[in-house]
């Protein structure tokens, strides 16, 4: 009888077995990825893969059917809402999860503390070359950055690059770890990434003005709107998919507990009014 | 209760407003604000929006039924003007003259939309109804220049079908060819007439796999003699393609970093060889062998041409070089014309050099003109022997249009702006075959003329519209 039963189980437990894929940005995956596991912990019966390859990358699989959720480190854009609205006949559905700080990185060593848009622009651009000329050593400076089809490199070129071009030299990274990764064994090496990287590396405070008050990366500064490369991290999904498991597993990455993982691995909790 | 509230208030305060998106935009924002003030969750912010959008489709749809002439929203307008200089020059000019001509391509285009699922092509071009080229020569005393259909077609998709269309008319030749500087089978002027099925299945994590084909069955001419015994042979032109297209890494599917294409095909001719037919030539497109006694008008034979040709595209750096993209194109085809008569000249009033049956060519690019500052450069070797493929069909910038010609080609655009591109194009070629002269096409045939080569310079101002 008891083996009967025991199958019984497991078969009941492979009927409600669920599998969600989420699939986009790079910057989303360590958190992502924490969420699943702890999803997961909670819920044995759902199975939550998580992978990489870009904001760009994620809203294709969207469109193409192959993910159930996008993780974007962007905002979608209308050609692309407008793609949604020809394939799933209405807007896809948008949760912002998150906030980030997008963060300027250097070496540990280097005695550079703050920049200013200006002058982010003009080293990322091309134009400033050596650390010399934004008060540092004299030492030439080395360009990480991301690739186009990460919502990273949008939001950067858009928000602070006034949507310039990247310097030809950039060093095109394939993830954010992998520009700290650069960075940390460059002297000379400047990147960007989301706030929940950076070990080994130093966060540069920020001013939108030159010569303006340059401000920390931290919590309080983007709910304050002090640091001003702040931006919210999103999911994305067709209006068919938000229900049953992948709506729940949505609803449970925007609750307390949900926030907590957002919390520990580094990024900002959405305020409660905001869920 | 509250979704329900919200929409029904929303929807009033939206009706009285005006334009369409204004109202869709107000209402976002005012799902924004209710959603960061606390007082609705993202997830009721959502439905509301899906609600609201689905009524405003609701009052579109009704809308367009209600209006008189909608017609009109559907039709698109499109057009190019092409300004040449075309200079033709011989090794020996004592033997055949230089040329210096100025020429202009107008072409005025409208798609009408009546359906989802039918759109009718209809395209006016200048010229003489040369089936090759829309040029028309600045000539004869400021005389007036006639204007002909270029395309007249019908597309058929069926709703929901994405992966097939079916088009009848005079067409847009929907065989596949690689960007050539100059094209081996069909001239890129060349309008198909008859029947096409175009197919398509799209693949991969990021659709960015595709698999294609294309059928084309076309009408050559329609016999009308009746001192003819073949006049039922109508001649027939059918052409079956299939291929494939792959992305591979950078943003797919629009924009890898490496692209490739790569298709094969048959293009066969069908009753070519009746002596009621005689292919267009005014285009000087000559060099295939023809029947003898009172065969000497047509093709010796009908066609039987196997095909592969590809191109890959690689997208070097996301930086643009110079102001143009980083993309290195490669692109090649083979072509051979497997018709046995073409290979042993059997029945043919010609003898000298027996199977000219292939062709082929490969082209090295860089560069892309689309957008204002960019630029192209590309050249192209090219082999083309003169029984290789229907010699009515094949590219008019070769040579002097035609066959049997070999040698290279170098292009380059810049675009001055979106709209305006300027080009130059250097074509030095030589005769392949020992065969006298049938054409100006086949210049360089035997005796002295053997060997003696073309410069073509064209320079060229196009302005889109």
């Amino acid at each position: 009888m008891k083996p009967i039963l025991t199958i019984l189980m497991a078969l009941a437990i492979t009927a409600q077995a669920q599998n969600i894929t989420i699939k986009g940005s790079d910057t989303m995956v360590i958190l992502g990825q924490k969420w699943a596991e702890v999803y997961m912990k909670k819920n044995p019966g759902v199975t939550v893969q998580v992978t990489g390859g870009g904001s760009g990358t994620g809203i294709a699989a969207l469109l193409n059917g192959s993910t159930d959720i996008c993780n974007s480190s962007r905002p979608i854009r209308p050609s692309e809402v407008a793609e949604c609205v020809k394939k799933f006949k209405a807007r896809p559905r948008e949760y912002k999860t998150c906030l980030d700080a997008l963060s300027v990185y250097v070496q540990k060593d280097n005695p550079i503390e703050s920049l200013s848009f200006p002058q982010l622009e003009g080293i990322f651009t091309g134009k400033i070359t050596n650390w010399k000329a934004v008060g540092g050593p004299d030492l030439p400076i080395s360009l990480y950055g991301r690739e186009n089809s990460s919502g990273t490199y949008e939001f950067f070129k858009e928000h602070v690059l006034n949507k310039k071009d990247f310097a030809a030299s950039t060093k095109t990274m394939p993830g954010t770890a992998a520009v700290i990764q650069g960075i940390a064994k460059d002297k000379g090496g400047i990147g960007y990434g989301g706030i929940a990287y950076g070990e080994g590396v130093k966060h540069l405070k920020v001013s939108k003005a030159a010569g303006g008050e340059a401000f920390e990366p931290t919590e309080q500064n983007v709910f304050d709107g002090k640091y001003p490369i702040t931006r919210y991290l999103f999911n994305y999904i067709a209006p068919a998919k938000d229900a049953g498991a992948v709506a729940a597993f949505i609803s449970w990455c925007i609750s307390d507990e949900g926030q907590a993982v957002v919390k520990d691995v580094g990024y900002f909790p959405l305020p409660k009014n905001m869920r | 209760m509250k979704h329900r509230l919200i929409t029904i208030t929303l929807g009033a305060a939206l009706a009285l407003g005006c334009a369409q998106t204004a109202r869709a935009q107000g209402g976002d924002a005012i799902l924004d604000l209710l959603t960061k003030k606390g007082i609705i969750t993202q997830r009721e912010a959502n439905d509301v929006r899906e609600q609201l959008d689905s009524q405003m489709a609701q009052a579109v749809e009704l809308h367009g039924k209600g209006k008189f002439s909608s017609w009109l929203d559907g039709v698109k307008f499109s057009g190019d003007l092409r300004l040449r200089a075309d200079n033709i020059s011989h090794e020996d000019y004592t033997r055949d003259s230089d040329r210096l001509r100025f020429r202009y391509r107008l072409r005025l285009g409208m798609e009408f939309q009546f359906q989802e699922w039918a759109t009718v092509n209809f395209r006016l071009a200048s010229g003489d109804g040369d089936p090759v080229s829309t040029n028309q020569s600045f000539t004869d005393t400021f005389k007036k220049k006639p204007i002909t259909i270029d395309t007249i077609s019908v597309t058929l998709q069926p709703p929901g079908w994405n992966w097939v269309k079916v088009i009848g008319g005079k067409m847009e030749n929907p065989i596949w060819q690689p960007k050539f500087n100059s094209p081996m089978v069909y001239d890129n002027d060349v309008t198909p007439e008859g029947v096409a099925e175009v197919l398509q299945y799209t693949f991969g994590a990021n659709s960015q796999y595709r698999l294609f084909g294309q059928f084309g069955q076309f009408v050559l001419d329609e016999i009308s003699t009746t001192s003819s015994r073949n006049n039922s042979r109508d001649p027939f032109l059918l052409d079956f393609q299939a291929g494939i297209e792959a992305g591979f890494g950078g943003e797919l599917p629009k924009k890898p970093k490496l692209k490739v294409t790569a298709a094969g095909g048959f293009m066969l001719t069908h009753n070519v060889n009746n002596t009621g037919y005689t292919p267009f030539s005014d285009s000087g497109n000559r060099g295939n062998a023809n029947g003898s006694g009172s065969f000497t008008n047509s093709p010796l034979a009908d066609f039987n041409v196997v095909y592969g040709r590809g191109e890959i595209a690689y997208l070097i750096s996301e930086k643009n070089f110079l102001g143009t993209p980083s993309v290195l194109t490669l692109s090649g085809e083979v072509d051979k014309n497997i018709a046995g008569a073409y290979e042993t000249l059997t029945g043919s009033s010609q003898t000298i050099d027996p199977d000219q049956t292939l062709g082929w060519t490969f082209q090295l690019g860089f560069g892309e003109a689309k957008k204002k500052g960019e630029w192209q450069i590309a050249y192209q070797y090219k082999h083309q022997e003169a029984d290789s493929t229907f010699d009515s069909l094949t590219d008019s910038d070769w040579g002097t249009g035609g066959i049997d010609r070999k040698g290279h080609c170098i292009k380059g655009a810049y675009n001055v702006r979106d709209w305006w591109q300027l080009g130059v194009s250097t074509f030095l070629t030589s005769k392949i075959s020992n065969r006298p002269n049938s054409g100006h096409n086949t210049r360089g045939g035997i005796g002295p003329d053997h060997g003696q080569e073309m410069l073509r310079i064209i320079v060229d101002s196009s302005f889109k519209f």
